[in-house]
């Protein structure tokens, strides 16, 4: 057992080790797993990568971040992911939608509005990730980011959240705007 | 940003019962709140599929880090051997 959470998983270098270890424990059976399939290599690491996304959204809202078996776990997501992506026959399926329903046409507007909110605001778009997909605290954001406080950060964290959703409101008025 | 929060907290059901009842009659009878609450939801899916492409450029360049270290020379080559064909 494992005792992981979002508090050990704040730095790069953190998940660095976290993802190594995984590497070094789990691709071996998710390889095993999809050369049995019928799958290659880069199938297999495209499947394994996909996995571990999955399996640290897991391990970060859990809360205490307790894996009984994190290599059953993963290769439990890696069968999931591989089922869907490539018995289906619908190879090259993006991560978004392994359980997120997004239409076609409403995933070329979002990858869109993605490519600009990063240009106009990559501090703003960190701040966010750090914020509701990794799940700091505001104290550790304020730490993370260079904030004087909470309060500050706080503050920030509001104010980039607005920007963002002017710009979901924008996109639906313009939709236009963000089609290729 | 005067709703932001507020909408927030309803969303990530932070309020009593009654406190949302309350915001879900706000947004019956004012359309630009509602609008907001459904450009804020947008919001967070936006911010996660963000994430989820950020997290997953980070595995890649650990995973290239990993496959390429001469430390994992042996273990790489067995598991390649699994893709080889007969």
């Amino acid at each position: 057992m494992i005792a992981i959470d979002n508090k050990t998983l704040i730095s790069a270098e953190q998940r660095e080790a976290f993802f190594i270890t995984l590497y070094q424990t789990a691709f071996s059976r998710v390889a095993h797993y999809v050369a049995r399939m019928g799958g290659s290599f880069d199938e297999a690491q495209d499947v394994f990568q996909d996995a571990l996304v999955i399996y640290y959204e897991k391990v970060i809202s859990s809360g205490d971040g307790r894996i009984v078996n994190e290599k059953a776990y993963v290769m439990g997501i890696a069968k999931k992911i591989w089922l869907q992506r490539y018995k289906a026959n619908n190879k090259n399926q993006p991560l978004s939608d392994f359980d997120m329903a997004v239409e076609a046409e409403e995933q070329i507007s979002t990858n869109k509005m993605l490519a600009y909110l990063e240009t106009a605001g990559k501090k703003c778009m960190a701040l966010l990730k750090a914020c509701y997909y990794d799940r700091l605290s505001v104290a550790d954001i304020a730490v993370s980011f260079g904030y004087s406080s909470i309060h500050s950060a706080s503050v920030a964290k509001y104010k980039c959240l607005e920007k963002v959703r002017e710009t979901a409101k924008q996109n639906s008025l313009q939709y236009a705007d963000f089609i290729e | 940003m005067n709703n932001i929060k507020t909408i927030e907290e309803y969303l990530e059901e932070k309020i009593s019962p009654g406190e949302g009842l309350l915001f879900e009659a706000k947004t019956l009878l004012n359309s630009e709140l509602a609008t907001d609450v459904q450009h804020q939801e947008k919001s967070y899916a936006i911010i996660r599929q963000y994430s989820r492409q950020k997290l997953k450029q980070e595995i890649i360049a650990i995973q290239k880090m990993f496959v390429t270290a001469p430390e994992n020379r042996d273990y790489l080559h067995r598991v390649t051997r699994l893709f080889k064909k007969c």
